[in-house]
């Protein structure tokens, strides 16, 4: 009885120790993500999507369920066909098969006049944690079209992620 | 004996097959343009990575009247998303099909209060819905009826 007492407090203690551990960044290319929407395309909200795994980004030994805390850095548009209309709006969503999809960052007509697509980030990001787990991303891009396009139209995303990991 | 286990096995098969493509069709019948009762929006329902969601695509009034600007989400909880164009927004999310013509598991954002709520979509026939949002129980909420939206053919 007293042998099985002290063997359960070792386990707490190493629970606990565990679990007070630091979290250590990991470093990580820019993420470079390429939205399609398939076209044709009509006046007004249209949306570009595409499926990845974060995983593929994450250094060797690195499993997803590790990440502790995410936050996106930056978030960098570009658009792929400059021939096809400039939107004047973008909104960048995130979702997964098992968590609820949440807005990232917007991008508003005042910058995209002035060349600048570096996206507004929401402040509130505790959300990516548990996308980022979950067994596949979807990255969707909402954009306003003031006119026809009669193709696909691709929207480049190049994430800047901050991740960090429990040792 | 065996041809017979082969014969039934090749029917199950069939059958599951057809029913799998028949509910795919059922729960598609969500997708599309659809206006609420106050008509003051217009909400395309789309399907992304085998999930339902709806964003706005046409209001009454575009043009905040205080600001002269096209209307953002300014009742947004998160300060950082107030000027997140109201055209675009995704206010409904996350609708897994159920079977029986419902929709579940989603949620539906009222950008007048800036509250998500729990939400749950009824077909009633190919051109309503009854949309139900909730908080909690199911039973204390309020139901809308939206209409889709059906393109007339030019003449």
């Amino acid at each position: 009885m007293k042998y099985f007492f002290k063997t359960n407090l070792l386990v707490l203690v190493v629970i606990v120790f565990w679990g007070c551990g630091e979290s250590e960044p990991i470093q990580t290319d820019l993420q470079k993500l390429e939205t399609i929407a398939v076209g044709p395309l009509f006046e007004g909200v249209n949306t570009a999507t595409v499926e990845f795994d974060i995983q593929k980004i994450l250094p060797t030994g690195v499993k997803k369920e590790q990440l502790t805390e995410v936050r996106i850095k930056g978030i960098q548009l570009s658009l792929v066909n400059t021939e096809a209309p400039t939107p004047n709006s973008f909104t960048v969503l995130l979702a997964s098969p098992n968590t609820s999809m949440k807005e990232c960052g917007f991008l508003k007509e005042e910058s995209i006049k002035i060349n600048n697509y570096k996206v507004s980030l929401a402040e509130e990001q505790e959300f990516l944690v548990e996308i980022l787990q979950d067994k596949m991303q979807t990255l969707v891009i909402d954009f306003n079209l003031e006119g026809d396009w009669y193709d696909d139209l691709s929207v480049t995303a190049a994430i800047d992620w901050e991740l960090k990991i429990k040792n | 004996m065996k041809k017979f286990k082969i014969l039934a096995i090749i029917f199950v098969g069939l059958f599951l097959l057809t029913s799998m493509v028949g509910d795919s069709e059922d729960a598609d019948k969500l997708v599309g343009v659809w206006e609420p009762s106050n008509k003051k929006i217009k909400v395309k329902i789309d399907k992304i990575s085998g999930k339902y969601y709806g964003k706005i695509v046409w209001l009454r009034e575009p043009i905040d009247p205080v600001t002269g600007k096209p209307k953002t989400d300014k009742n947004n909880p998160d300060e950082s998303l107030k000027d997140v164009p109201l055209k675009g927004f995704r206010m409904l999310k996350d609708f897994v099909y159920s079977g029986n013509g419902e929709w579940s598991e989603g949620t539906i954002y009222d950008p007048q209060n800036g509250s998500t709520y729990s939400s749950v979509i009824k077909l009633k026939d190919e051109n309503t819905l009854d949309i139900r949002g909730f908080i909690g129980l199911k039973t204390f909420g309020r139901t809308d009826v939206w209409k889709r939206l059906i393109m007339k053919n030019k003449k």
